[in-house]
């Protein structure tokens, strides 16, 4: 019967290109809004995604990498001597106020690596590089925050929380969710622009030594500063993201737009088919006196929505992987995984499964005895 | 020869506004195995409502038919898609092919309703274009034959799933005579070497000549049996058939 199924769907090729064009706007959507939503929750997360740490130690507290409190960097002693920690370094997220040309002022973020091991530095530069940032007074600032921070040029100095701070390196599209500038800068100097209180820091980056269990390091760690909470950074980074989407409610909001996406293919997926099945009503008729029972027709109307999911998810799938390659941004990355096209994929097959339940209903209906009465 | 259909007391009526208009009305009568048996009547006697009932696609109000000894009355209406399947050849009025699909792929569908072996269907549906003289036109597309070539497909489809009866509901009434003539002759050759039976509801008296027997309907009443020994009332220049011309002269007389 698959012959008959698809000669029928491409004899009426109107049909068959609405029903695929509805399922690739559908696929489309739905990848974007999925590659939109993960880009802005990488987003969240990118300072513990890029850095080099195997173990996160932060205030108890802390929900957020961004959002950071202050913890005794004294601590890093008390975990060095922990058997698998390699080495603990100091790292600093502070908040500050850039105090622009003309009085205006902006908030950044300043950000303090480690000088002497780079842990929490940049890893994309347009300008200079972390040996620049090791300098005293030195700060960075990032390609997609010229604007906000009034065109900066390298060499030239700003105002941070009132404390002068000199601009040696520019970053590349190192951005954080709520688009704040990032500055960078070596961990001393991040203490001096963000007048932290002497001996306290954001985190501790921890190395753990090659082939060490983190999962037990972690509890070792965790013992050893019981009021501290011990983070690998992939929890740490969901933590991160989960707060952004908890407080944003930003789910809930790509979710329904993703929803409206999936109603449209399916709508479209089912008016294709069910317009396809009425112009075909004394076809599926005869088929019913012939003997075709609701297994045969169901077959039938499976296939042909199935080949529109197939011939729609080809062309959406090529849409999308243009869109991966022509979309540079990074205030609004989109990240499309693999994974995130196969579900993609196998969600408008199934929309397309559910759409074909109209046509299939009204050919149910159809009386064969109408074959007969001339 | 055994019976393969008995009908008995069948009583059909549909609801017209707020009567009921009676069509069928205690129709008695029995076919034997590998008869041709022609079901005449004019318009409206209930000849199509009663090859409706033995199609298993109508239901009667009263009375029974039992069709190779099943009682096909108490079907319930999947049991009668499967019968209809397996046992029931159907030759439409319009032919009611599939326009998408190529002769060969027309006559294959009662096949792969059936679940038949690909390779097997298609040496089957083959066979019958080349006995229907349609095997060069196995890949046309119906839409592209011309109204006899397309009834002839339509025959070929009904006998293809080797159903033990084949009904054909005014077969010749698109067709001109010779053409309506030719494709009778060919339902009834092959279902005579395939040992079919054939039931024909026609009111075309030019092809009566080929019936074994011919009922009459009118009004609803079985009113006349004629068989072998008995020939109907019509007259001769009616029962005369047409001179045999080839396929191809009379479809080119087609337009």
């Amino acid at each position: 019967m698959l012959a008959f199924a698809l000669k029928t769907l491409f004899c009426d090729r109107s049909k068959a290109l609405a029903g695929s064009l509805g399922v690739a706007f559908s696929l489309i959507l739905m990848s974007m809004q999925g590659g939109l939503y993960l880009g802005l929750m990488k987003k969240a997360s990118v300072l513990i995604d890029y850095c080099q740490a195997d173990l996160w130690v932060g205030q108890r507290f802390v929900d957020n990498v961004d959002l950071a409190r202050g913890i005794p960097e004294i601590w890093l002693n008390r975990l060095r001597g922990v058997p698998g920690v390699a080495d603990v370094r100091p790292y600093l997220v502070g908040k500050g106020t850039a105090t622009l040309d003309g009085g205006r002022m902006e908030d950044v973020w300043i950000i303090g690596a480690d000088a002497e091991t780079g842990a929490g530095a940049p890893w994309r530069f347009a300008q200079g590089s972390m040996a620049d940032l090791r300098r005293p007074y030195g700060i960075s600032f990032d390609t997609v925050d010229r604007d906000k921070l009034g065109e900066p040029k390298l060499g030239e100095w700003m105002e941070v929380n009132g404390v002068r701070a000199r601009v040696v390196a520019q970053t590349d599209g190192i951005t954080g969710f709520i688009t704040m500038p990032y500055l960078f800068t070596n961990y001393r100097e991040a203490q001096r622009l963000t007048r932290s209180p002497e001996g306290e820091c954001s985190y501790l980056l921890v190395r753990a030594e090659p082939n060490c269990d983190l999962d037990t390091l972690r509890n070792l760690l965790q013992r050893r500063v019981p009021h501290a909470a011990v983070f690998k950074p992939e929890e740490f980074a969901a933590r991160s993201q989960e707060y952004w989407m908890k407080r944003t409610g930003i789910g809930i909001s790509f979710g329904a737009s993703t929803l409206l996406g999936l109603l449209v293919g399916l709508t479209v997926v089912a008016q294709s088919l069910y317009a396809l099945a009425l112009d075909h009503l004394e076809e599926y008729a005869a088929l019913k006196a012939i003997g075709a029972d609701d297994g045969h027709v169901i077959r039938i109307i499976a296939a042909q929505s199935l080949t529109i999911a197939g011939c729609g998810s080809c062309l959406g799938l090529l849409c999308v992987s243009a869109i991966r390659i022509l979309w540079h941004n990074p205030l609004a990355p989109v990240e499309i995984p693999l994974w995130l096209m196969a579900a993609a994929v196998a969600t408008v097959f199934a929309i397309c499964l559910l759409a074909s339940l109209l046509p299939f209903w009204r050919i149910r209906r159809i009386d064969p005895a109408t074959v007969l009465t001339g | 020869m055994d019976d393969v259909v008995t009908v008995s007391h069948l009583c059909k009526s549909y609801a017209v506004g707020a009567t009921r208009s009676t069509v069928l009305r205690d129709v008695s009568f029995s076919v034997r195995r590998g008869e041709c048996l022609f079901l005449v009547g004019h318009s409206g006697s209930g000849k199509t409502t009663l090859l409706s009932i033995l199609g298993c696609v109508l239901s009667a109000d009263s009375g029974d038919v039992e069709m190779l000894g099943e009682r096909v009355t108490e079907f319930s209406p999947a049991e009668q898609a499967s019968f209809r399947r397996h046992r029931i050849g159907f030759v439409f009025q319009r032919y009611h092919l599939f326009e998408a699909l190529n002769a060969l792929e027309n006559v294959k569908v009662p096949l792969d309703l059936l679940g038949t072996e690909p390779a097997k269907a298609r040496r089957r549906a083959l066979e019958l274009l080349k006995r229907v003289d349609l095997a060069d036109k196995a890949r046309r597309r119906v839409t592209q034959l011309s109204m006899g070539q397309r009834q002839r497909v339509a025959i070929a489809r009904a006998l293809a799933a080797n159903p033990d009866i084949v009904l054909a509901d005014e077969p010749t009434a698109s067709l001109d005579k010779t053409a309506g003539w030719n494709a009778l002759e060919t339902l009834k050759t092959l279902c005579r070497e395939e040992a079919k039976t054939a039931i024909v509801v026609t009111h075309d008296d030019r092809i009566l000549p080929l019936a074994d027997r011919v009922l009459t309907l009118a009004d609803g009443r079985l009113m006349e049996s004629h068989g072998e020994d008995e020939p109907p009332a019509i007259s001769p220049v009616k029962l005369k058939s047409p001179r045999r011309k080839s396929i191809a002269d009379s479809e080119a007389g087609e337009s």
